[in-house]
């Protein structure tokens, strides 16, 4: 045979297998998936840990998720609201002429189209006296019709009742036990007025809350807006700053957004967002999202090892099937592609089934909710326990299901390609003579 | 006997299929090194957390008059022999501090702030926060110390610095507004902004004087150890006959079943962890039956007992568990070194604060958790080898033959 | 080309991998002509394997030279072996070892599949394999439900469906009963008759022996007796 005639024979050889690469790998891939289903009992105990781990990552961070939006929500309702509006130097320098104008600053809030409550504050720190006992506080102008609608805080009035009309104030529990004031005594408010005066009310106690804030309970008074604006000699329009609450729970991206967007009317404000305005939530939530991720990765890791052992074991028992194959002519690469699609079968079977175990346990309490129990209860700061609603609504997290997904299926074709390795090594007679 | 041949099969087997069960060890390693891991940071937090609230002017069993709690006021003070010493075993007591601690408001030229004025004597206040923050300027000298330090954060919100005077008004002993101003001799740094808005410190003598009083509104004290709190208190209660004794978990419910929740949490991450390596710990563990059929069936036939195969399969279970284990402890005791200087958790300082925790946490390796993990792997390890055991013991002589 | 299909000249294999190097073959000189059934014999441990091996591209000589269907082996790399393995050479071992998890027609269409036959060809003459081996019935069974002498048999379909230019079987019979084996190797010399397939089988079964035409003896790693048998 000449060399030529030799040549072409390969060349038709090589257009041939090209021609037909797609048919052979659609063999490996069935025989990877009929390994797959014949090792039932490997696949799912493989698969198994891949389901525990993505249950862990997806359900924790739903619920974690559902839990602290809930929680800034009505962190958010329970005083400062979901959005405001400032003198740009106010959230800096607390100072009482630092104001905006309330009817601008309000139809900002209103124009976004997304804000149920809009109406002003003014606010400032006084001395607070009942009879002869007196401490320093906080005073809280604000518009007791608007506010009584929202504010977790009217709902936490443990004696009396919430602001009504002029010349009423509801003062915290600590703050009425430091002051030994009851229902019904008159407070003496004295502060620093606009004009550097003295500014100096006197109101009747209606009613004392509870808010599940120490500093808030130890400090707090709040009175109608008017007759804050009356005693610190202010104008009917000015307010130091413009609160915004939305029946609807804001999605955190969307509020952000809305409450920061500026129309840019030439007059320079300050919009806040409830994530401004309640730094430690949002805090918490990364950090517990963190801690989360952190058990993940190291179920991950044990997944990944788990993995690399599972392939071993599948390795060593095909040995001789490998070996005949290598020495009929198939390629160590052709074998790798088949180990790579029965780690793909098996990591996509966790990923559904642990998507699956996910949905069945995350979606009964999206709907219905769930009471925490106590001792989990005990575990959250008690100023934000006091705020939790009866029911806790978990949010499907479908940022965590990305995560898990790529991580897993990363993690297990890595798993699965190490001892694979090895059959670029094999030799064909050692494989058919080992023994197992 | 039949124990000893099955520790000997079970290890040779082991030893058989080094490569495999060097992943199974490394899967327990990792496993074992990241409950050690979670179990010591969330040991550091619950340490750090019994730390702020027992620093927090607490300490472990304070001392005040009926009343005082409720309202919280000069009136209700009581009298200290000025010789007075706990009645309390040296070695257990680390230290304790009288003080007078009375609502007050502070007044800069334009602001105002209510505060709690602490009257301390500043040698005995090792025992709380104060021993360990940072101070700008000066501390006080001594009890006698006319000058006061307060917060920075509440020096900025005053708008005031080091050096200048605020006036403080407060109510006396006869019930009356007291008024008089003190220089501010530093101000200090403590972790978070809500020790610093909250607290005013001056000389114990000086405060004494402005309210016109010999008294302390209380005493703190802080022991050696946590656990000797509530026999100590009983000593204490015998001494201060009509006063309040109350320990860290009687003044703040809340935080102590917080930390008591936290024993919890540290299973919960074990359960998790281990939940997954089960998995791969049964998957070869049954393989390893399956590839043995032969060999079991040689031995049933042979008359070995199932008990012996029973045996065997846990034995190789907990074996494995073990090296791995003892490869994770030994991991974990060298991060617990390489974390000694804490894990900065900064960016998360203020939402860390309204959980009661420090920036910087310090894991804490316990024996006694260490031990605790051991034992809880070991038996993690016998559950896993339940089910491959059970298929072990049925391998009949005539399926291996077959096999 | 004289139609010489295997032609070894002084093949030597030492195996270092012992403390003491193993000579399995000290300078074999063989060669083999198209359409010959040829069988080696010889003690446990004599070299059968390991020729057998090098003259199917699964293994090097140390020295001397071998040609494969005019082609020298030594030059090509690792994959042109396994190439040349799959065009020319069809295997025959021990443990039947077809892919579990495939069928017998499966397990035959795979070999053409990885030579890059289309799929309408390949039905055909895996079909066809099995049919000239009588095992049309059985073509939809995995090996798992199948005898072993089935099993070998589909390994034989397996090893000629690609035409090769030369059988190899190491110790085919090793897990067969006298009978089966029987048939089994009237299969191979009817391939060897009617369709003038090169064969060359290592044994030690006096009964395989007796197919082969030429009896290739070894001891030590040497032909020792190189005889056609003549019935
Ligand atoms: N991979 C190897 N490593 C070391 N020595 C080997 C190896 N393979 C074969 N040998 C040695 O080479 C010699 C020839 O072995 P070979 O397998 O060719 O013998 P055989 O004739 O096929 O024997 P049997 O009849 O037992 O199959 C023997 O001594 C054997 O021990
Ligand atoms: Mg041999």
């Amino acid at each position: 045979m000449s060399e030529i005639a030799l040549g072409q024979k390969e060349q038709n050889f090589a257009n041939r297998t090209k021609a037909d690469s797609s048919s052979i790998l659609l063999r490996l891939v069935q025989i990877s998936w009929r390994n797959v289903w014949r090792n039932r009992r490997r696949t799912l105990l493989t698969a198994g840990g891949i389901i525990f781990a993505v249950w862990l990552l997806v359900f924790m961070r739903s619920f974690q998720g559902g839990v602290f939006a809930q929680m800034a929500d009505i962190s958010a309702r329970a005083m400062p609201g979901h959005a405001q509006i400032q003198h740009p130097l106010y959230e800096e320098e607390p100072q009482v002429e630092h104001t905006v104008r309330e009817s601008l600053a309000e139809s900002r809030l209103l124009q976004t189209g997304r804000f149920d409550f809009v109406s002003s504050r003014v606010q400032g720190s006084a001395i607070l006296s009942v009879g002869d006992k007196s401490t320093g506080g906080f005073v809280l102008g604000l518009e007791p019709k608007v506010e009584a609608q929202w504010s977790g805080l009217a709902r936490n009035i443990k004696t009396g009742a919430y602001l009504a009309a002029d010349g009423e104030a509801v003062i915290g529990e600590a703050l009425a036990r430091n002051l030994g004031a009851k229902l019904g005594d008159d407070l003496v408010i004295l502060g620093t007025a606009k004009n550097g005066g003295i500014a100096a009310h006197a109101a009747t106690i209606v009613g004392i809350f509870r808010s599940g804030s120490t500093e808030l309970d130890r400090t707090l008074v709040q009175i109608p807006v008017g007759d804050f604006r009356e005693a610190w000699s202010m104008e009917a329009e000015e307010a130091h700053m413009v609160v915004g609450v939305s029946t609807a729970l804001l999605d955190s991206e969307e509020g952000i957004q809305i409450a920061r967007n500026d129309p840019g009317e030439g007059v320079d404000l300050n919009h806040l967002a409830w994530q401004d305005l309640l730094p430690d939530v949002v805090q918490l939530t990364e950090m517990k999202d963190v801690s989360t991720n952190f058990m993940f990765y190291f179920i991950c890791i044990i997944v990944v090892f788990s993995v690399v052992n599972a392939f071993m074991m599948l390795i060593y028992e095909r040995t001789n099937e490998m070996g005949v194959l290598l020495a009929l002519g198939m390629r160590p690469h052709q074998l790798l592609i088949q180990f790579q699609v029965e780690a793909f079968l098996i990591s996509s079977l966790g990923l559904v089934l642990g998507f699956g175990l996910t949905a069945i346990t995350v979606w009964p309490l999206m709907e219905y909710g769930m009471t925490l129990p106590q001792e989990l209860l005990e575990s959250y700061p008690p100023d934000m326990v006091a705020m939790f609603p009866e029911r806790l609504h978990p949010t499907f997290n479908w940022e965590a299901m990305r995560t898990a997904t790529v991580t897993i299926l990363l993690g297990v074709q890595v798993a699965a390609l190490i001892p694979s390795l090895r059959i670029f090594g094999m030799r064909p007679i050692e494989a058919i003579r080992a023994e197992n | 006997m039949s124990a000893n041949l099955a520790f000997q099969l079970s290890f040779r087997n082991i030893l058989r299929h080094r490569r495999r069960n060097a992943m199974l060890f490394a899967a327990v390693a990792v496993a074992v090194l990241g409950s050690s891991l979670s179990m010591g940071l969330v040991r550091g937090w619950q340490y750090d957390m019994l730390d702020g609230v027992v620093g927090n002017l607490t300490g472990h069993i304070k001392v005040h008059a009926p009343g005082y709690l409720d309202d919280p006021g000069i009136q209700r003070g009581f009298e200290l022999a000025s010789d007075y010493q706990p009645d309390v075993p040296s070695e257990d007591l680390m230290g304790w501090a009288p003080r007078i601690s009375v609502p007050a408001v502070i007044l800069s030229e334009r602001e105002t702030r209510g505060i709690q004025l602490v009257g301390i004597n500043p040698s005995a206040e090792s025992i709380s926060f104060l021993d360990k923050v940072v101070i700008d300027g000066e501390n006080l000298s001594g009890p006698g110390d006319g000058r006061m330090i307060i917060g920075k954060e509440l020096a900025r919100q005053l708008k005031t610095r080091v050096g200048l005077r605020l006036v403080i008004m407060t109510q006396g002993s006869d019930g009356l507004t007291r008024e008089r101003g003190f220089r501010i001799a530093g101000t200090y740094d403590a972790e978070g902004t809500g020790l610093e808005k909250a607290y005013v410190f001056s000389g114990l003598q000086t405060i004494q004087s402005l309210l016109d009083t010999e008294n302390v509104t209380e005493v703190s004290i802080r022991l050696n150890e946590e656990p000797k709190k509530l026999s100590i208190q009983a000593l204490l209660v015998d001494f201060f006959i009509g006063l309040e004794v109350m320990n860290w978990e009687e003044l703040n419910p809340q935080a102590a079943g917080l930390y008591l929740f936290t024993d919890s949490i540290i299973y919960i991450f074990f359960f998790f962890i281990m939940g997954a390596l089960i998995f791969g710990l049964v998957n070869t563990l049954i393989a390893s039956v399956m590839e043995r059929t032969k060999e079991f069936g040689m031995l049933r036939a042979l008359g070995m007992n199932r008990r012996t195969i029973v045996l065997e399969v846990v034995i190789e279970s907990v074996l494995i568990m073990t090296f791995g284990m003892i490869f994770g402890l030994v991991l974990a005791y060298f991060s617990f070194l390489g974390l000694e200087d804490g894990l900065n958790l900064g960016v998360w300082a203020e939402g860390l604060e309204s959980f009661g925790m420090r920036a910087v946490l310090y894991p804490i390796m316990r024996v006694d958790d260490f031990v605790t993990i051991a034992l809880m792997s070991l038996f993690m390890g016998v559950l896993a080898s339940y089910w491959p055991a059970k298929r072990a013991t049925r391998i009949t002589p005539l399926e291996a033959m077959r096999g | 080309m004289s139609g010489e299909v295997v032609m070894a000249r002084g093949l030597t294999r030492v195996y270092q991998e012992e403390a003491v190097p193993v000579h399995a073959l000290r300078g074999v000189d063989f060669s083999l002509s198209s359409s010959e059934f040829v069988s080696l014999s010889g003690p446990s441990g004599s070299g059968k394997s390991t020729l057998l091996n090098i003259v199917g591209g699964l293994d090097r000589q140390d020295e001397g030279i071998i040609e494969l269907d005019g082609e020298e082996l030594a030059p090509l790399s690792e994959g042109d072996l396994a190439a040349l393995r799959l065009r020319k050479i069809g295997f025959v071992f021990q443990a039947y070892n077809l892919v579990p998890v495939l069928s017998a027609l499966e397990n035959v269409e795979f070999i053409l599949q990885l030579q890059g036959v289309g799929s309408a060809e390949r039905k055909e003459r895996a079909g066809e394999a099995l049919k000239s081996l009588g095992l049309s019935e059985l073509q939809d069974r995995r090996p798992g439900e199948m005898s072993g002498g089935q099993q070998q048999r589909v390994a034989i379909a397996r090893a000629i469906v690609t035409n090769p230019v030369l059988l190899l079987a190491d110790e085919p019979s090793a897990n067969l009963d006298s009978e089966t084996t029987k048939e089994l190797m009237e299969l191979l010399r009817n391939l060897n008759e009617t369709q003038g397939m090169t064969i060359i089988t290592a044994t030690h079964d006096p009964m395989v022996m007796g197919y082969a035409k030429r009896q290739v003896h070894l001891r030590d790693g040497t032909v020792e007796r190189d005889e056609v048998v003549t019935d």
